[in-house]
């Protein structure tokens, strides 16, 4: 064999992961070392120690970001459909006039590219709210309150107007399907700080996932124990929660304490291999999951104004007002990335208004306004806010333009759209970036997807360059790699 | 716009210089650039260009020197026509695609400042220049030969057996080389593995299935010194192996049956490239052979079915029918394809080199490309049967036309027979009747413009039906059943989001009965019902069943129904009546006539009338021979097509090197051409090399050129990929990548040793698997031994044998096994689990989201499930199951407190544990022998006491707590199933 020297400065610093392994110190080094060790399979499918004490490494473990961190927890809103800037909050005044009116402007949607259309006024009056006075429409009377909250971000760009690709580049930064989703990435960054629940939940709508299903809350080619799992805000909260066959709690220990002798006649000339103790420590953590998880849901602990304060109680906000309601129960018992979609299915079942836009997005934001509102209210009155990070948005926004010679439909865009944020030390009451005066492309302080993202990993304590995953030769990052600044304006 | 732009900014430079501004002294061109340019470039550009670590786009604007030799798309400032740099383009935001900086324009007087320092020839004070390092240049990524002489890149030689002291590690050499290594370390090897561990091993190992009581207790009592010989040799040749490694190779090709995005769509057909692989491993196709027919089965001089079929490899992967970016979408197919053909076969990450070189190992952008150039012609992707190829065996097809024109020389005798039976009958009927046949004779006249006697729902806006949904009286479908009762709504039935359905009346209880009136004037010659049913559904005709139909069709279908109905057809009033019944997912049920009057119902007529006019026995001559017509025709041959998901090429699409990837960025054109680091890169493509005209014989070149034991990686590659199979990791562990980024071979003479044989013995694989198995270090107890553990935690050395946890699919097939329900049927589309609503409702179309499959084939083997990108069976997928959407050379093994609640909680455990008691309870009554056979049948060891006397001791407790016997059995064989033994070999 050649002796040829390794390469003493590739990437990252990196050199190989046999020699990685050696210079594990404290901090991000170990952080990485861990997705590399579970990556490989066969470290993990190894005794880590002859002592057989060695105490099982939970993947999803808590561990500390390596630089301070502002937010603890990330609340995704997911808007699914996308919904449309200048409707919602990207007030453009010039644009009423024009309704009906025919322009040449450049829009890229499912309806492929087109140079020009009849413009589609903005379907809603906008009001001035809080001290920064910013303008919020009517779809959203209060959100509209907790203006001085948010930071909104007008110019949001995305590589792709289609729902398939979009959906992947909004979770996890790539339209090519396969990569982590953004709360895998948190999770294997963080790990949950409550061991008994996910630290990575998505809750859908009830009228089903977003296209492409799962593909949304991938860990792609992290392992499995990253992806997010699907919760519900009512019944039983996780797949399989629940004893089956009228299985009491008290059978169900008995059964367990039985299991427990098998399996350790089983290791006791096996001591050395951890994943067996590994697997034993599962049984008892899935038994403590039972029994915790099912409190989280249950709302009977809560006041009835703060129920009310969410629309619970009320047909049109139940639903999302529950699940928001757990978002802030979840956050509490230290999970750290909740995702909550608006919307699922197909057509008008998401903000997806391609028809009748007046009825998708009065529907839509009906549904969402006051629960949404009722988080943030709840969160900083808990003092939760400072640590929990809010975005609200779609996979992107929609055009000026009418889709077709009738009505007020308006086509996908990702060259400008709307985002906020808000808590997790986000500046509240500001505005940056600007689409021009028909909201149809971002125009000043353009921001990518990846900024976003980047924003996200910054607050949680991340360099969003750093965060990496070695995976097929390279570094994998969610911002890729050539890299994303976080959005400054906003921190 | 361009030029109104242009004379603002000539009117403000104007303003700005009253001298020209070529004519400023040095001197006062580099005050003009510290004072005035210096701060816009900071603010704006140094940050991604240099000042930092990031050299975006490879363009640096913190030296004169970046910026005169530009970036990837070229020189930024043109000195002989500075207005033409593309610096100013950029600044100006004149090309949509390039706009600088990006996320504002900038102001107006800083762009004329910057035009005005590009005019003066862009002149940089040094003292404010960051020359930076130049690009880092690493050793290990140019092809020279130090790299050469990098391990993995040497040819394979067979290396010297290494002597040992010890005889008995000496007469197999795997045993000789990882003695000696041991001895070096000054470890010893563990001793055999009890035989029941090793028996087990071997069972999971080839067949991923445990033996059967009967097959531990034979192995453990035959003493000949053959007998593990005989268990390998009969593992090697049973079907079950196929299973077991094919799946293996799926895994490395990302097999999925469905392209992913939005629509998720099937890869129609594409199973058969699965059977394929199950097939060629239980023929043993030498390794060789597989590498050709995957990569060039259409070109091979002696292509066949089965190598053509072989090519669905490339239609494997993502593809995206709607995206964004569609030249780069194309590029993102092919790259997909080369970054697992070069990972699977050559354990190499070209793919790394896409955009630049690659940063660790030697493969130069330019590799990449002259790569890719293989697979340019390759045709793109498409839904459903775009790249569907005929697989049909040219000897059978000839046998099939034989047989049909035989058939079809009968059917002709018989009509001749039958035309003097039909001249009577019409001619005996023409003389009472003559109107009718008048018009049916005279086919012009005839030619009706409306061939529905009932139209469907996709007719206009559909029709409407009675229908119920209450189980209603017996003779419901009686033509005079009074049906005034029933509700009454348009057609169709069902839940919108079933696929092929027209929904105006949302049906969504478990039956549906239908019924309609319908007319005719006269009786059609052909009758053809047209339906779509999701799912079982009854078709009566003026109350005969004419038809069933079972599970569902996600499609209108055309089915002929004349002689079905010939006997109860009517002019006037007739009535159609449909009963549909649902069990789960979307259901519709919709249904339609379609009558041809252009046939002569010469049939009818002889019902009718073929008594009076023919006579008694001439009818039933008649109906004889009409008899023997109908029933050839009912066997009729069809010469079937076979076809397959497989590869084309239309026409021949350049290559050239692309800066960043990008597709914009054409540099260098490029011809197919080899990695250089392995050898000659030259690749030859002679004339005649490919499927006649339809194909270049690129990618014969590259498979033979991969496939050749001339190739240094190929055997190397795929005998660490054996290795890794059968000792839970590869010699090198990172065994699909080979790179400097890989780990190094812990046994590299082993590998070399390893890949010569797997040459020199054909490249077979069974030969292979053997002598591995047979080696003492297969064959070593996995138990811990004090130096080992000490010295080598890892067993790196490999001291012992690594315990493993079972793979997915062995978990859900033993527990299938264990409970008698495995049903080892082989091949053909896939089936489905049953699936927990709470999975199918994460689709965005719950009810579509998941197929049905009856009991028996859900109880088939995991590697028939349905491959679905946007919903992995959930399962298997608990248990980390490959990835489908980037090849998977190792798969994780997590512990994680969700796979728990799925063994304890989940309706497949449960149903499972109730099946396994039941068959416990066959088996003996007493209580004792079930529970120890429940322990052996899981384990494949004998009960010991302590086993026995615990579960004695739990089905107690639950009996005295009040729980029947048969419950509190349940409970134990779900204790059973979660058993660590269960599921770890030793």
């Amino acid at each position: 064999m050649a002796n040829i020297e390794k390469p003493m400065n590739t990437f990252c610093g990196q050199t190989s992961r046999r020699e990685f392994l050696h210079q594990v110190g404290g901090g991000f080094t170990s952080l990485a070392l861990t997705g590399m060790m579970a990556q490989d399979g066969f470290l993990a499918n190894q005794a880590h120690a002859a002592d057989g004490q060695t105490p099982w490494d939970n993947p999803l473990k808590p561990k500390n970001p390596p630089l301070p961190a502002k937010a603890k927890h990330v609340i995704f809103l997911f808007m699914y459909g996308g919904p449309s800037q200048v409707d919602t909050f990207d007030y453009k005044p010039k644009m009423y006039p024009l309704d009906g009116k025919t322009i040449e402007v450049k829009t890229f949607g499912r309806g492929g590219k087109k140079n020009g259309g009849r413009v589609v006024g903005p379907k809603w009056q906008f009001k001035q709210y809080g001290q920064c006075g910013k303008h919020i429409s009517d779809l959203f009377p209060h959100l509209g309150q907790q203006s001085d909250k948010i930071a909104y971000l007008h110019s949001m760009t995305a590589d792709s107007p289609i729902h398939g690709s979009a959906m992947l580049m909004m979770n996890s930064g790539h339209v090519l399907s396969g990569k982590p989703s953004l709360g895998s990435w948190v999770n294997y960054g963080l790990g949950s700080e409550n061991e008994n629940l996910p630290g990575y939940v998505v809750m859908l709508d009830p009228t089903g996932g977003p296209i492409s299903g799962a593909k949304n809350w991938t860990s792609g080619y992290m392992p499995a124990a990253f992806q997010g799992v699907t919760v519900n805000a009512s019944g039983t909260p996780i797949l399989d929660l629940k004893n089956a066959r009228g299985m009491s709690q008290q059978e169900q220990r008995t059964m367990l304490d039985a299991l427990n002798k098998y399996n350790g006649r089983h290791l006791s000339n096996r001591t050395d291999n951890s994943n067996l103790s590994a697997r034993i420590a599962s049984y008892e953590l899935a038994y403590k999951m039972q029994m915790s998880a099912p409190e989280a849901v249950d709302f009977d602990q809560e006041k009835e104004h703060v129920k009310a304060l969410y629309g619970i109680g009320e047909q049109r906000t139940d639903d999302f007002g529950k699940k928001c309601l757990l978002a802030r129960r979840l956050v509490e018992r230290g999970v750290r990335f909740i995702q909550i979609y608006s919307g699922g299915n197909h057509n008008d079942a998401n903000w997806d208004a391609h028809g009748d836009l007046v009825k998708n997005h009065s529907y839509h934001a009906g549904n969402t306004d006051k629960p949404i509102a009722g988080l943030l209210q709840d969160l900083e009155q808990r003092g939760l806010l400072d640590e929990t990070l809010i975005v609200w948005g779609g996979e992107f926004g929609r055009q000026p333009t009418a889709e077709y010679a009738k009505g007020t439909g308006r086509d996908h865009n990702s060259y400008g759209f709307t985002m906020w944020m808000a808590g997790g030390g986000i500046k509240g009451g500001v505005s940056v970036g600007q689409t021009d005066e028909i909201g149809s492309k971002a125009v000043e302080s353009r921001f990518h997807v990846k900024n976003l993202h980047a924003t996200i990993l910054t607050q949680l304590g991340f360099d969003p360059n750093q965060l990496s995953y070695f995976y097929r030769g390279l570094d994998q990052r969610l911002v890729g790699v050539e890299g994303g600044e976080p959005i400054s304006q906003i921190i | 716009m361009p030029s109104r732009l242009l004379t603002i900014t000539g009117i403000i430079l104007a303003w700005f210089s009253p001298v020209r501004a070529q004519e400023l002294s040095d001197a006062a061109k580099i005050q003009f650039f510290d004072q005035k340019v210096l701060g816009v470039l900071k603010e704006n550009c140094f940050n991604c260009h240099g000042a930092e670590k990031r050299l975006k786009g490879h363009f640096r604007v913190t030296s004169r020197k970046g910026l005169l030799e530009g970036g990837d798309i070229g020189p930024a400032i043109n000195l002989n026509e500075p207005e033409k740099s593309l610096f100013l383009e950029m600044i100006s935001y004149k090309d949509s695609d390039h706009e600088m900086p990006p996320k504002d324009k900038l102001p107006q007087d800083q762009i004329d400042i910057l035009t005005q320092w590009v005019k003066m020839g862009a002149p940089f004070n040094p003292e404010h220049e960051i020359a930076g390092e130049a690009e880092q240049v690493l050793p290990n990524t140019q092809v020279n030969d130090r790299t050469r002489a990098y391990w993995a890149y040497q040819s394979i030689k067979r290396p010297a057996v290494p002597e040992v002291t010890d005889k008995a590690w000496s007469a197999n050499a795997i045993d000789a080389f990882v003695h000696d290594r041991l001895t070096r370390a000054n470890l010893s090897p563990n001793g055999p593995a009890d035989k029941r561990q090793l028996l087990r091993r071997a069972y999971y190992d080839l067949i991923g299935l445990p033996p059967t009581p009967k097959e531990v207790q034979a192995f453990v009592s035959d003493q000949s010194p053959n007998a593990f010989e005989k268990v390998v040799d009969n593992l090697l040749a049973r079907p079950q192996y196929g299973e077991k490694w094919g799946r293996h190779w799926l895994d490395l090709v990302r097999f999925a049956e469905t392209n992913g995005y939005e629509r998720d769509s099937r890869k129609d057909l594409i199973w058969k490239y699965r059977d394929y692989i199950i097939r060629a491993f239980n023929e043993d196709k030498p390794y060789d052979r597989f590498i050709k027919e995957q990569l060039a089965g259409d070109e091979l001089p002696d292509k066949t079915g089965d190598s053509i079929t072989a090519t669905g490899f490339y239609r494997l992967g993502i593809w995206d029918d709607e995206p964004a970016d569609r030249p780069l979408a194309r590029y993102d197919y092919l790259d997909d394809i080369l970054r697992t053909a070069s990972e699977t076969f050559l354990g190499m990450t070209v793919g790394c080199a896409r955009c630049h070189d690659h940063k660790i190992d030697p493969i130069p952008q330019k590799d990449y490309y002259t790569f890719l150039s293989f697979f340019s012609d390759i045709s793109p992707h498409g839904k459903g049967g775009t790249n569907h190829v005929p697989i049909t065996d040219p000897k059978s097809k000839a046998q099939m036309e034989e047989q049909r024109a035989k058939q079809q020389k009968a059917i002709s005798q018989i009509r001749e027979q039958l035309l003097p039976y039909e001249k009577a009958l019409i001619d005996g009927f023409a003389k009472t009747n003559p109107t009718i046949l008048d018009r049916a004779e005279d086919k012009d006249q005839k030619k009706l413009t409306n061939p529905y006697a009932l139209p469907d729902a996709s007719r206009g806006k559909g029709q409407i039906w009675e229908y119920t949904t209450k189980k209603p009286g017996d003779n419901w479908f009686e033509i005079a059943y009074d049906d005034r009762e029933w509700s009454k709504d348009w057609s169709g039935f069902g839940v919108k989001g079933t696929p092929g359905s027209i929904v105006r009346t949302e049906w969504k209880t478990d039956d549906i009965w239908l019924r309609k009136d319908f007319r005719l004037v006269e009786i059609p010659g052909k009758l053809t019902l047209r339906i779509h049913h999701d799912e079982d559904a009854e078709v009566y005709l003026n109350g005969k069943q004419i038809r069933k139909f079972t599970g569902h069709v996600g499609r209108y279908i055309d089915v002929d129904i004349t002689e079905a109905s010939l006997d109860v057809l009517q002019t006037g009033r007739n009535t159609i009546a449909i009963h549909c019944k649902q069990t789960s997912g979307g259901q519709y049920i919709d249904a339609g006539l379609l009558v041809d009057y252009n046939v002569t119902p010469v049939p009818v007529l002889a019902r009718l009338y073929g008594k009076e006019i023919l006579g008694d026995k001439k009818l039933a001559e008649y109906n004889r021979l009409n008899q023997q017509l109908v029933t050839l025709e009912q066997q009729k041959i069809e010469v079937k097509e076979e076809f397959a998901m497989a590869v084309a090429e239309r026409g021949r699409q350049k290559t050239w090197v692309l800066a960043r990837g990008n597709p914009q960025l054409q540099g260098e054109e490029v011809n197919p051409s080899f990695p250089q680091i392995l050898g000659d890169p030259k690749a030859n493509i002679p004339e005649g090399y490919g499927n006649g005209n339809q194909t270049t014989g690129k990618r014969r070149v590259l498979a033979e050129w991969i496939a050749s034991p001339n190739n240094p990686m190929t055997a190397k590659v795929m005998a660490n990929r054996l290795w890794q199979h059968h000792f839970g990791r590869g010699i090198v562990r990172s065994s699909n990548n080979f790179g400097f980024l890989g780990d190094e071979p812990t046994h590299p003479e082993l590998l070399n040793w390893l890949a010569a044989e797997l040459i020199e013995g054909g490249w077979t694989l069974k030969r292979m698997h053997k002598l591995i198995m047979m080696s003492l270090t297969y064959q070593m107890s996995s138990t811990g031994q004090t130096a080992g553990l000490k010295a080598d935690p890892n067993n790196d050395l490999l001291w012992r044998f690594d315990m493993r946890r079972l793979a997915a699919e062995e978990i859900r097939d033993s527990i299938l096994n264990l409970t008698g329900q495995l049903n080892l049927k082989m091949g053909g589309p896939s089936i489905y689990t049953e699936i927990p609503a709470e999975v199918a409702r994460t689709a965005s179309r719950p009810g579509a989201a998941w197929g049905r499959s009856s009991k028996e084939d859900a109880a088939r083997r995991s590697v028939y499930i349905f491959v679905k990108r946007s919903l992995h069976e959930p399962f298997l997928a608990s248990f980390d199951w490959a990835d489908t959407d980037n090849t998977c050379d190792v798969r994780f093994v997590t512990t994680v407190p969700t796979q728990t609640l799925t063994m304890l909680n989940s309706k497949f455990l449960n149903d499972s544990a109730e099946v396994l008691a039941t068959r416990l309870q066959g088996d003996s009554q007493e209580a004792s022998e079930q529970v120890s056979r429940a322990i052996e049948l899981a384990t494949s060891r004998p009960a010991t006491d302590a086993d026995i006397s615990d579960g004695l001791k739990l089905i107690n407790t639950f009996q005295q707590g009040g729980m029947d016997a048969n419950q509190a059995l349940q409970r134990f064989c779900l204790l059973v199933l979660n058993l660590n033994e269960f599921v770890y070999l030793d």
